[in-house]
């Protein structure tokens, strides 16, 4: 196939050449969904070389799964499914989270908003951090990647009354966790959090 | 509506902020100071989860994936075709060795006198455009009555 073609072509006809062993299909599928897979791992796990060790994973997966590929389920869900699961096991398996040190605050004309803004990051992430892996990998596909509730339940193999439960814990969790950096104020006039009696 | 509740309810609040609150939520809110800022906070929230996270600038995964790619992977989708050839070619092969154990002897060495005649000459006869090989020995003591051994 021609590179225009490559890059017109849907997902099924690439998939269905890199079945026949097409390493420029291959590539292009590669191209057209990593940044995807990526945002998944990187926001789940927190670290560069880790999301991109697991994505190159995922895609190793689809090639070996390539010649038995049929398109009734769209491809981009079928890499979803992939990373989720590789992430989770990685994470069950490997190191605690660590925190994105990666994100570094763009440059600006603004310097002490960056700096503010870098220290929001840090602590969403810090917070995200500290969150059980079912319910880090709620929030990352809930709230960042705009999935639905079912569509999350499905991905983590459970209901979606319980990934509604995750989701809410993870959020309650979220706010405790990240105290001051939801107040008004911002992180410079810190409070510990909400101190009320509960009633 | 109890504060313990009704901050499990905040908390359940994840979709569009702006949908109508549940009346009792909605009341309790507007009595109790603590609650209502604890519904201000997870609104920041949803909003700080719904900037997302920046990500980093990431490599080019194509070229270390294609690299890692083994360098010839068996079609496993076509494996059965291979099984029929080789299947047929056994059977050929049997139903051969049936019909004429002969076919896979080895026969002795013609000697000098005991060719009749030559591959060409045997070739010669067939029709032409044929793809044929023939293996013609004539090598017994019946047609060679002149071979001494």
């Amino acid at each position: 196939m021609a590179p225009d073609e490559l890059a017109d072509s849907d997902d099924a006809l690439l998939m269905a050449d890199t079945g026949r062993g097409g390493r420029e299909a291959f590539a292009a599928l590669i191209r057209r969904h990593q940044h995807a897979v990526l945002a998944i791992a990187y926001r789940f796990l927190g670290d560069r070389s880790e999301a991109e060790d697991v994505a190159q994973e995922v895609f190793l997966r689809l090639w070996g799964a390539a010649p038995r590929y049929r398109p009734d389920k769209p491809l981009p869900a079928f890499l979803r499914t992939l990373t989720v699961h590789l992430c989770l096991d990685r994470r069950r398996k490997a190191r605690p989270l660590v925190l994105m040190d990666d994100l570094e605050p763009a440059g600006s004309q603004n310097p002490e908003a960056e700096l503010d803004a870098a220290e929001r990051r840090r602590a969403l992430s810090s917070a995200l951090s500290r969150l059980p892996s079912a319910q880090r990998m709620a929030v990352v596909l809930f709230h960042m990647e705009g999935l639905s509730v079912r569509e999350v339940a499905d991905l983590l193999e459970t209901s979606p009354k319980a990934a509604e439960s995750l989701l809410s814990r993870a959020r309650f969790a979220l706010r405790e966790g990240l105290g001051a950096i939801l107040s008004p104020q911002g992180p410079s006039e810190r409070t510990e959090g909400f101190s009320d009696p509960v009633r | 509506m109890r504060c313990r509740a009704a901050r499990k309810r905040i908390s359940a609040l994840g979709g569009p902020i702006d949908r109508a609150l549940e009346p009792a939520l909605s009341d309790h809110l507007s009595s109790c100071p603590g609650c209502a800022e604890e519904y201000r906070r997870h609104r920041a929230l949803l909003a700080r989860l719904a900037d997302g996270m920046p990500l980093p600038p990431f490599r080019d995964l194509a070229p270390s994936v294609l690299a890692a790619l083994p360098v010839r992977r068996f079609a496993w989708d076509n494996a059965w075709r291979w099984g029929v050839a080789a299947a047929l070619v056994l059977g050929a092969l049997s139903v051969g060795y049936l019909m004429g154990g002969h076919w896979f002897s080895i026969s002795p060495a013609p000697s000098p006198g005991g060719m009749a005649f030559t591959y060409q000459e045997a070739l010669s006869g067939l029709p032409s455009g044929s793809v044929e090989i023939a293996y013609v020995s004539m090598v017994s003591p019946a047609s060679n009555p002149g071979e001494t051994r």
